[in-house]
């Protein structure tokens, strides 16, 4: 009973061990594509790349319909979760997240977290929570305020906050 | 009148190291009342996809809500909640392969494991008894025992507003020293090996919710177990088919939020019993407890708590105190 169930295991991680990148946009842009087809209704959007990981939406008219940002930032070290102050990136683990904001690259209309690493502090994949960020603009999300304090994702929810906060803005 | 005590009760260390960006390894190790040091933690993690970890080594059991969470900072009061002692022996951690994984679409983490089950026979006597619950069954990796393996699983859910909800399983029979080296044409030598083992369900249910400054969290546990009558005859234990238990615990931050400390007044009820069910037991009326603790949690920072509370359990009723650290 025991054996085939490990030997599956196995077998199963050595296979899926060469599947695909893990960090960079890259390795979510299936992913990208289908919420942005899911937010815009299906209708026909054209990406054009900006500077960094961000990309220009219009729409078949070529108005601008919004524009991404697709970021890594570090929350959690593998185990533990007290501060990210100090840590280094290589042991980090990260959020992998993607922000929708309007066309003026301003008011964020929607944030996504396409991957989050760390087996601590994992709540605010939370949709709920994360519609919180929605019409708020970066620069000026403060915790409490806007956005929830979350119980054993502390470092996480103020990792993701700041890193929104940061968003270049559009000259 | 009894003397007071004072005790370095847990000292743990964290070490890790990602090897690439794919495996990484973890170990916890934790030195208990200043000198017996064990190993709580130590596995190697393989990243497969983005939402899928593969995990191997001793691990913590994923099971109601402070076994895998176990640092100070993260309970209020000095002890641990009875449940998560007697119902669930935490901290618990066993040898098992398995995977875990976030899907932030579907609001859920996941974890999977095949592993190691709590010993029930040491080779002399019983380990599992109607008061202390299944406490003593932890093998802690200290060469431990493997008769046959076990199953757990657990899902949080975030996908209701301020709420985290947690389901956890726990399946198997149970281990026992008994099995080695046992004859298997010696008849009676078997069947006394077979009656020192029990199958085990576990399942547990957690709910944290936090809204503003309030919150709540409340934690179910229920244990069925079978082959409990042959066990409670060959090793003269009076389990019952069952051990149930559950608390409710609520807290509030006190201060304003433009303090730079935070305090939360907590409050919690705890009922279980770790002798229920069916069975050929003689009541032990000690195995139901009620518990109330109440006190004061005052974090200093996110990761430094000083605590303070009192406890009423049956007669008995204590002060504890207690400073907590995590980095």
């Amino acid at each position: 009973m025991l054996k085939p169930c490990i030997y599956a295991c196995l077998i199963a991680v050595v296979a899926l061990s060469f599947t695909g990148l893990l960090s960079g946009p890259d390795s979510h842009m299936k992913r990208m594509h289908k919420l942005i087809d899911r937010y815009y209704n299906g209708q026909a959007v054209t990406w054009s790349p900006l500077q960094g990981d961000a990309w220009l939406l219009t729409d078949e008219t070529g108005q601008a319909l919004g524009r991404i940002d697709y970021r890594e930032v570090p929350s959690c070290a593998f185990g533990g979760c007290a501060s990210t102050v100090g840590m280094s990136l290589a042991s980090a683990d990260m959020i992998h997240y993607m922000v929708l904001r309007d066309a003026e690259g301003a008011r964020v209309e929607r944030v996504y977290v396409l991957a989050y690493e760390s087996s601590y502090g994992f709540q605010i994949v939370s949709r709920s929570w994360l519609n919180q960020f929605n019409g708020l603009f970066p620069g000026e999300v403060e915790i409490d305020d806007q956005v929830d304090g979350i119980s054993g994702a502390t470092v996480s929810v103020q990792a993701l906050i700041q890193d929104i906060n940061q968003l270049p803005t559009v000259q | 009148m009894r003397n007071g005590k004072l005790d370095a009760r847990r000292f743990i260390l964290f070490t890790g190291y990602k090897f690439d960006e794919k495996t990484q390894f973890l170990s916890e190790i934790e030195v208990e009342h200043a000198n017996e040091i064990y190993l709580e933690q130590a596995f190697i993690q393989h990243r497969i996809s983005p939402r899928l970890n593969f995990r191997a080594g001793l691990m913590l059991i994923p099971m109601g809500l402070v076994n895998e969470y176990h640092e100070p900072t993260t309970f209020h009061g000095v002890e641990r909640p009875h449940v998560d002692k007697y119902l669930i022996p935490s901290t618990w951690r066993e040898m098992g392969v398995g995977f875990q994984g976030v899907m932030p679409e579907l609001n859920l983490a996941y974890q999977a494991y095949l592993i190691n089950g709590l010993k029930s026979h040491d080779g002399s006597q019983g380990l599992f008894d109607e008061v202390n619950g299944v406490r003593s069954g932890r093998q802690k990796a200290i060469k431990s025992t493997m008769s046959s393996p076990n199953v757990t699983a657990k899902v949080n859910f975030v996908g209701i507003p301020h709420l985290n909800l947690g389901l956890g399983l726990f399946a198997g029979k149970s281990q026992s020293q008994l099995f080695d080296g046992v004859d298997r044409l010696d008849a009676f030598a078997v069947s006394q090996a077979d009656s020192s083992t029990v199958g085990m369900t576990m399942v547990a249910m957690d709910a944290r919710y936090r809204r503003k400054r309030f919150q709540a969290r409340a934690q179910w546990v229920h244990s069925l177990f079978s082959g409990t009558e042959a066990y409670n005859a060959s090793n003269g234990k009076e389990l019952g088919s069952l051990m149930t238990g559950s608390y409710v615990e609520m807290s509030y931050q006190a201060l304003p939020t433009t303090s730079r400390y935070t305090l939360y007044p907590f409050s919690r009820l705890e009922w279980y019993d770790t002798q229920a069910g069916e069975g050929n037991y003689v009541d032990n009326l000690s195995s139901n407890r009620f518990e109330w603790t109440t006190g004061l949690s005052f974090f200093l920072h996110d990761g430094v708590v000083l605590k303070a509370d009192y406890q009423m359990m049956g007669s008995t009723q204590q002060i504890n105190m207690g400073l907590g650290v995590w980095f």
